[in-house]
């Protein structure tokens, strides 16, 4: 079971919301659409929640949509997977659009909401495994992968490119700066794959459309809805890792032949319209190679050492303590009366000699279950690899629980998870 | 997208925000084409305050101002971000963009790049 809310004081907008959220998913998803319709119960659901998505109606004044985006900006763990903006005017869509640090995934004009919303609860629901139940994905060690189909449309392109931008930013995989450039990397290939795969639309006449000032996009809605190219989709396949994201893109087109691609910063190329795509792909990746081919594309995005990545808003201002491989973080039998949180390394936990456990920045904490039981610590810990924690001390944290109550919740959350998880281990032996 | 024509007496700015994308490329052909008509003197392109840009808007404002016959004056483009490790300072590293532009990081910059170039 998964919450969406949806926020706006617009009866028939919400209720026109909840219908294409519903026809979205399967009667087999467990969603709860909560309608909401002020700002303070606003705060309260995000803050007791912790929805993987919101839903806000940006053109509704009353609900103070703008104050309740500051509030997600202010402390990215309130909210997961992100935002579907919604807003009446132009303006008011370009101005969504704009905004360059929210975690929008999408921004949907009024009239556009039948039309969209199933669109984006399909990508969504395609990428459950990552984007739900942030605890999830903090419980699995390995790797995660999925493949999806995408349509011919751009508009779902961008979106999935959002999706997995704000999932990748999130998680700490990329910082900020990369969150950006990932997106224009996403958007350039899954384009490419549409426009130049799926639709053939070839390199001469992408150039004279932009030479005579031409509609791409219209273009492409005709080319899709022809027999030949209807049925064709973009299979898009991701692995994340713990050092990096690996994805392929491929289109079900003739392929081309990316050798000959002009560089377009060459002297005598450098003036010409269009052909940067790839260049800005391949400069902001890792490993970006084509198949012989030209229908598919993979590349990689190393994950950056966390220092400037999302953090919860309530440990930002307590600086962090390095450890080198081999340090004793926390000694059996000490007084318990700090936490750890994760910045990043690998950590083992050790009763007596043997190494019981090992955890990472995907568990958050350190030294909790001492720190909760007020016991002395049960077991040592010692640094695997160099890493970065921040002490939390035991009034920091009640403290910080006081002003934001969703991490007492995320901290039982995590408690349950790991129960559940060595249950599982009793239950398989 | 943000897409905005400002102009003075002496400066007419094609001033560019957000996420700059092939969807309303005729919103931004049509700007780009007052940008170059303006009879003021200097023409910037301001891209500090772009999201991102993809291939086909950034083709359109190389095509446009390059193709519009030149007799109108050259257009700066501005980089007001002072952090050289942004987004738009790496696109313009990889783009060459310097080749196509001339690229000032403020706007008392364009005089010193207009005698540079003889102008």
């Amino acid at each position: 079971m998964f919450t969406i809310p949806v926020i706006s004081d617009n009866a028939e907008r919400a209720t026109t919301i909840e219908n294409a959220i519903t026809r979205g998913l399967l009667p087999s998803d467990t969603a709860q659409i909560v309608a909401i319709s002020n700002f303070t119960d606003a705060i309260d659901c995000l803050n007791m929640e912790m929805p993987d998505l919101a839903c806000i109606d940006f053109s509704c004044v009353a609900i103070e949509p703008y104050r309740i985006l500051d509030t997600i900006m202010g402390d990215p763990w309130l909210l997961h997977a992100g935002i579907i903006a919604f807003g009446d005017s132009r303006e008011e869509v370009a101005k969504l659009t704009e905004m360059k640090n929210a975690n929008i995934i999408d921004v949907v004009p009024a009239k556009e909401i039948e039309e969209i919303v199933p669109k984006i609860m399909g990508i969504i629901k395609s990428n459950r495994q990552i984007l739900f139940q942030r605890v999830i994905v903090m419980d699995i060690p390995s790797n995660i992968s999925a493949a999806i189909q995408l349509e011919n449309d751009l508009h779902s392109a961008s979106c999935y490119a959002n999706l997995l931008a704000n999932f990748l930013y999130t998680t700490n995989k990329i910082d900020r700066d990369g969150k950006a450039t990932f997106s224009v990397v996403m958007h350039e290939l899954l384009t490419n794959a549409i426009e130049h795969g799926n639709c053939e639309i070839s390199y001469d006449e992408k150039t004279s459309l932009l030479e005579n000032g031409g509609d791409i996009q219209e273009l492409i809605r005709k080319r899709a809805k022809t027999p030949e190219i209807s049925g064709r989709r973009v299979q898009f396949e991701y692995t994340i890792t713990g050092s990096s994201s690996h994805f392929r893109i491929t289109d079900m087109g003739s392929g081309f032949d990316w050798r000959a691609v002009p560089d377009p910063t060459s002297e005598e190329n450098c003036m010409l319209s269009h052909g940067r795509g790839i260049l800005m792909a391949r400069a902001f990746t890792k490993n970006l190679t084509f198949n012989d081919r030209g229908n598919t594309v993979s590349f990689e995005v190393e994950h950056v050492v966390p220092e400037n990545c999302v953090m919860p808003g309530i440990f930002r201002d307590i600086e962090p303590t390095c450890v080198a491989s081999g340090d004793v973080v926390l000694r059996e039998g000490d007084i318990s009366d700090f936490i750890f949180y994760i910045v990043n390394g690998e950590f083992e936990i050790l009763v007596g000699e043997h190494v019981v456990s090992t955890l990472s920045e995907e568990d958050i904490f350190l030294g909790e279950m001492s720190f909760l039981l007020e016991h002395r610590r049960t077991a040592t810990i010692t640094a695997k690899t160099e890493g970065r924690l921040i002490r939390v001390s035991k009034r920091e944290f009640v403290e910080a629980i006081k002003k934001k109550p969703h991490y007492a919740l995320l901290l039982a959350r995590l408690l349950a998870q790991r129960i559940e998880r060595i249950n599982s281990a009793h239950a398989e032996q | 997208m943000g897409i905005e024509i400002r102009t003075s007496e002496t400066l007419t700015t094609l001033a560019l925000e957000g996420r700059i994308v092939a969807e309303e490329s005729s919103d931004l052909r049509t700007k780009i084409e007052t940008l170059l008509r303006s009879p003021a003197p200097v023409k910037v392109i301001d891209l500090t305050d772009i999201a991102f840009i993809d291939s086909f808007a950034l083709g359109q404002l190389v095509y446009y101002c390059n193709n519009s016959g030149g007799g109108n004056g050259p257009v700066y483009v501005l980089n007001c971000s002072s952090d050289t490790e942004s987004y738009i300072d790496k696109l313009i590293e990889i783009s060459e963009l310097r080749q196509v532009f001339t690229i000032v990081k403020s706007l008392d910059e364009i005089g010193k790049a207009s005698d540079g170039h003889g102008g």
